[in-house]
């Protein structure tokens, strides 16, 4: 279990991610975080809109109402210049904590993992 | 059989409930909901189960909300589920202004009914404080217990409050280790030389060493318990040594009491401030002065007041059992003698202030412990009923708020945020009120004060006083804010904005109650006033017997007069305009003695009043002689033998008035008296309160007298009094002549009664106050609802006086509710208020139609006010506006 602090600071990132690879949709960003991260990665559905709005008010991604085959009305999102930019320096910094968790650890013996 | 579409509709609503969601958001969310729930249908699930897991898995539709309202707006999301925000208190409480000052005479109305009640109720509150703050700045206080008599009576046994001397030496030698100490203290006066300055000084007491080791006044100089060991000692109050003194040391200094003995002043006490005390003394002297008087070893010479302070660890209880046995070894003699038995009873401290009770309580100040459960029964009531007027008052005014109760709700205020709006205006005007209240209670005092004639020494800046303003102004705003607040947010926005407010029976029923009940409060009050009003009328204009306006009562206060009466009887005689003088025992509407009787022919022992007088007395009183004859000089015999009787003491003894004549009785309370016979039968004449019937009183010639009275006709009553007191000054310089007219001396008796007439007018006027308060609201609701009926009415030809009529109809009957309401329990309390008078008036019929007719025509005056503004209005104006 990822704990709350963590889930929070890592949505965004995330989300701008799946993003960055086609626009998408509430409930299938969902689906791609779950299948992404195997089931580690558990959200209170709901929560990701929220999430979703904020980035949009912030400029890093944008959003318009398409009506599907089956004529359902869905929110698709695509992500910013902004967002991108954003997405760079997440990674970043996502990646230097990373490294310094790596080095502090160490390389890990196999059976210890196992 | 369980419907998805309806499911999901159910779901939408509850997520319109929530204030975050924004035109497309709910849309969103569904979309997702659905597509989750296709994916389950796919995956085998049923509807309902579907449904129910893609619900589960969006989570608290509520927090969600609250996450959108975070992004959406930089205001703080009120919370419904987690309490109150306080970010827009500042909110609340402009709007409560704005709607404070677009209202002025709602809100000037509203103010000023709990204006009037905290103000009472804080008024109440102080009275009620000084009266609980009696005697309890003593340390010892818990231990110290004041030794009363209970003297058995054939009437039931009587306690009182004096006792003598010696017991105080008695107790300690008998209990020595249960009481610690006890201590005398004997009530007095006298006149106090220092150089050639005078003072009278009326609370001029004596007591013994122990009396400051017992009570605590701090000592400002001298030792509390060394300074009234040795005779001819003083200790005086800080203020009076300031008198005497100034700021010279008094210690040391000399003071000539009663132009006779020196006494040495020792001590110096201090009062903690706002201390008050069931016993006031300016200086004591020290009583060991005295110890070759009779009254200092004499049981039965009843004048002190006796003190015990228990050791520590002693109950009362521990000693009660062997108060029985002390009695009998040192007052058996004296319980045989008076044919009596007599007990000690020991009171604690804390009661002897509301012991009203007590018999010859001298120089005792007392209070009445039932004025305290009246006044904060009355405060009760009077901060219930301006409570009920701002209900009243509040929910008459819905009609108007209505429109923005729909408005508001409409634009998204919840129910809650609605209420705590009523609620913070409810708190704004109780924090005005209790602002006024205070600056009030501040200035009003001192006529406060002189109403309930008590004094109220009084920090009003003190935590308690500052307390207790708040809590009653939160505590009057909760009680008159709750209700209003209530109703008004649960009007549903678009009935309120389409329709007109209607309201439900129990509404309007809640309200004609609160009204009637109010008004059977006012019309209680006022029947009361006017009861009051006869009656104290009626007792100071019956006849006495005599004319108490023509009697000057002049105490007989010192030594030198005492051995000088005839003389100054005989000068008095020669000042014009001094029709008689006789001198007497008793005070009429003052103190009487009271001596145990044998009858001839009759073991049993009566009590009756008794009167020493000399031959003057039926002249100076006018009074005639039913049978028999009046006391004669010339019979040398009737100041040793003969004895008159009123009618009572005649018809208590059993005899006709003929028959009395030629009886013997004896006062068996003096010594080498015997039988005196019976020469005549006085007619009854009032010598004490028309609260008592009229007594048997024997009256004999005897040279007991403590008081002059003068028969003075009533015109130049001014010129006659220098006169007077000139003649008085010839034989007592030192002591200022004290006298009173005997019509004053009874007026003072009843002294507690005319301040019931002033309480109770006082109170009847601010109930009446509030009650049309309320019934202003009340109307103005109602001419309000019917504005569009008056109209139509005046249209098809209505007068300004039919309209008056139809208004006032309704009013009229909620009046006349609360006075049938109010006259059965008035006129019982009335009945047993007049029994406290042996003469009283009669609970007539007068007093209730007078207090009915004043409370219809200020009732129908209220109304036909706020109905007339509304009928002089054109017709068209009404019937335009929706």
């Amino acid at each position: 279990m990822i704990s709350k602090e963590l889930m929070a600071a890592s949505t965004r990132p995330l989300i701008l991610t799946i993003l960055k690879r086609g626009e998408s949709y509430g409930y299938q960003i969902i689906q791609d975080v779950k299948q992404l991260s195997g089931g580690t990665l558990e959200w209170s559905d709901g929560m990701l809109y929220p999430v979703l709005h904020k980035l949009k008010k912030d400029g890093c991604i944008e959003s318009k109402w398409v009506i599907s085959e089956e004529g359902r009305k869905r929110k698709y999102y695509s992500i910013t210049e902004t967002g991108l930019i954003e997405l760079q320096t997440a990674k970043a910094q996502w990646l230097s904590i990373h490294e310094v968790f790596a080095k502090i650890w160490g390389p890990t013996p196999q059976w210890a993992t196992n | 059989m369980f419907n998805l579409e309806q499911a999901i509709k159910e779901w939408k609503r509850k997520l319109r409930k929530s204030p975050g969601y924004e035109d497309g958001d709910i849309e969103e969310l569904e979309s997702h909901l659905r597509d989750r729930i296709d994916a389950l249908i796919e995956s085998g699930e049923s509807n309902e189960e579907a449904f129910n897991v893609a619900s589960v898995e969006i989570g608290n539709v509520e927090l969600v909300a609250k996450e959108f309202y975070k992004i959406t707006t930089t205001k703080p999301f009120l919370d419904t589920s987690s309490g109150m925000n306080w970010g827009i208190l500042s909110n609340f409480i402009k709007i409560s202004r704005r709607n404070l000052f677009r209202n002025k005479l709602y809100a000037s109305l509203n103010i000023l009914g709990l204006v009037i009640g905290i103000t009472s109720a804080l008024f109440i509150y102080l009275f009620i404080q000084n009266e609980l703050s009696y005697d309890t700045f003593h340390e010892k206080g818990d231990r110290i217990y004041k030794v009363h008599r209970v003297i058995e009576r054939p009437e039931g046994s009587e306690l009182v409050g004096i006792t003598s001397n010696p017991f105080k030496a008695g107790l300690e030698a008998e209990f020595p280790n249960m009481i610690e100490m006890a201590t005398t203290l004997g009530p007095g006066d006298g006149v106090v030389s220092i150089n050639d300055q005078h003072f009278m000084e009326p609370r001029l007491y004596m007591t013994d060493e122990n009396f400051f080791q017992v009570f605590t006044y701090p000592f400002i100089s001298g030792n509390p318990k060394t300074a009234l060991l040795e005779p001819y000692t003083v200790v005086l109050s800080k203020e009076t040594a300031e008198k005497y003194f100034g700021n010279e040391n008094p210690i040391g200094k000399s003071i000539i009491i009663d132009g006779e003995e020196t006494f040495e002043v020792t001590g110096i006490f201090g009062q903690p401030e706002g201390a008050k005390s069931h016993v006031n003394f300016d200086l004591v002297v020290s009583i060991i002065t005295f110890s070759d008087y009779d009254f200092y070893n004499q049981w039965g010479w009843n004048q002190v007041h006796t003190y015990a302070l228990l050791s520590e660890g002693v109950e009362l209880r521990d000693i009660e059992p062997q108060l029985p046995s002390f009695m009998d070894k040192y007052f058996g003699e004296n319980m045989a003698r008076l044919n009596r038995r007599i007990d000690l009873n020991l009171m604690p401290l804390d009661e002897v202030y509301f012991s009203n009770f007590l018999a010859f309580d001298w120089q005792v100040e007392h209070g009445d412990e039932s004025v305290i459960y009246i006044f904060g029964i009355i405060a009760i009531l009077i901060i219930v009923v301006a409570g009920v007027n701002f209900i009243n008052l509040a929910t008459a005014r819905s009609v108007s708020r209505a429109k923005e109760v729909g408005v508001r709700k409409t634009l998204g205020a919840q129910r809650f945020v609605l209420f705590t709006q009523f609620m913070t205006e409810a708190f704004v005007m109780a924090f005005l009120a209790g602002l006024i209240s205070f600056i009030l209670v501040y200035f009003l005092l001192p006529p406060f004060e002189q109403l309930i004639g008590i004094s109220i020494s009084v920090n009003m800046f003190s935590p308690e006083i500052l307390l207790m303003t708040v809590s009653l102004l939160l505590l009057t705003g909760f009680l008159a804010g709750v209700y209003p607040a209530i109703f008004l947010s649960s009007f549903k926005p678009i009935k309120a904005l389409k329709e007109k407010i209607s309201f439900g029976t129990s509404q309007v029923l809640i309200r004609k109650g609160l009204i009637i009940f109010q008004f059977a409060i006012s019309s209680l009050l006022i029947i009361g006033v006017s009861l009051v009003n006869k009656q104290l009328d009626y007792i100071s204009n019956k006849s006495l017997g005599f004319q108490p306006d023509q009697l000057l009562d002049i105490s007989i206060n010192n030594s030198t007069v005492r051995s000088n009466i005839p003389q100054i009887l005989d000068q008095l005689k020669t000042i014009s305009g001094i029709e008689e003088v006789s001198v007497m025992s008793g005070s009429p509407g003052g103190f009487f003695d009271n001596f145990s009787f044998s009858i001839e022919n009759n073991d049993e022992v009566l009590t009756m009043n008794t009167l020493f007088i000399d031959d003057k007395f039926s002249e100076v009183f006018d009074l005639n002689m039913i049978a028999g004859r009046d006391f004669d000089k010339a019979y040398s015999t009737d100041s040793s033998s003969a004895t008159i009787i009123n009618q009572k003491a005649a018809e208590f003894l059993g005899w006709t008035y003929e028959e009395a004549i030629g009886k013997q009785i004896e006062n068996k309370n003096l010594s080498n008296e015997g039988y005196r016979t019976i020469v005549g039968v006085v007619e009854d004449f009032h010598f004490a309160s028309l609260h008592h019937q009229i007594e048997p009183l024997v009256v004999s010639m005897k040279s007991d007298y403590r008081n002059i009275v003068a028969k003075v006709s009533t015109e130049n009553i001014s010129g006659l009094l220098p006169q007077i007191t000139e003649t008085w000054n010839n034989f007592s310089p030192l002591y200022p002549i004290e006298y009173r007219f005997v019509n004053e001396q009874f007026a003072q008796l009843y002294e507690s009664d005319t301040r019931q007439r002033k309480v109770f007018f006082a109170f009847s006027i601010i109930a009446i106050v509030i009650a049309c308060l309320g019934l202003f609201g009340l109307a103005t609701f109602n001419v309000e609802k019917r504005s569009k009926e008056m109209g139509i009415r005046k249209v098809l030809g209505a007068t300004m006086s039919d309209l008056l009529l139809t208004f006032n109809k309704e009013v009229l009957s909620i009046i006349s509710i609360s006075f049938l309401i109010a006259v059965p329990i008035t006129y019982f309390l009335a009945e047993e208020w007049l029994q406290n008078y042996a003469y009283h008036i009669n609970n007539d019929l007068y007093s209730y139609i007078l207090a009915g007719i004043v409370v219809i025509v200020l009732a129908i005056i209220t109304v036909s006010y706020q109905t007339m503004i509304v009928a002089k209005a054109n017709p068209v104006d009404s019937l335009k506006s929706e």
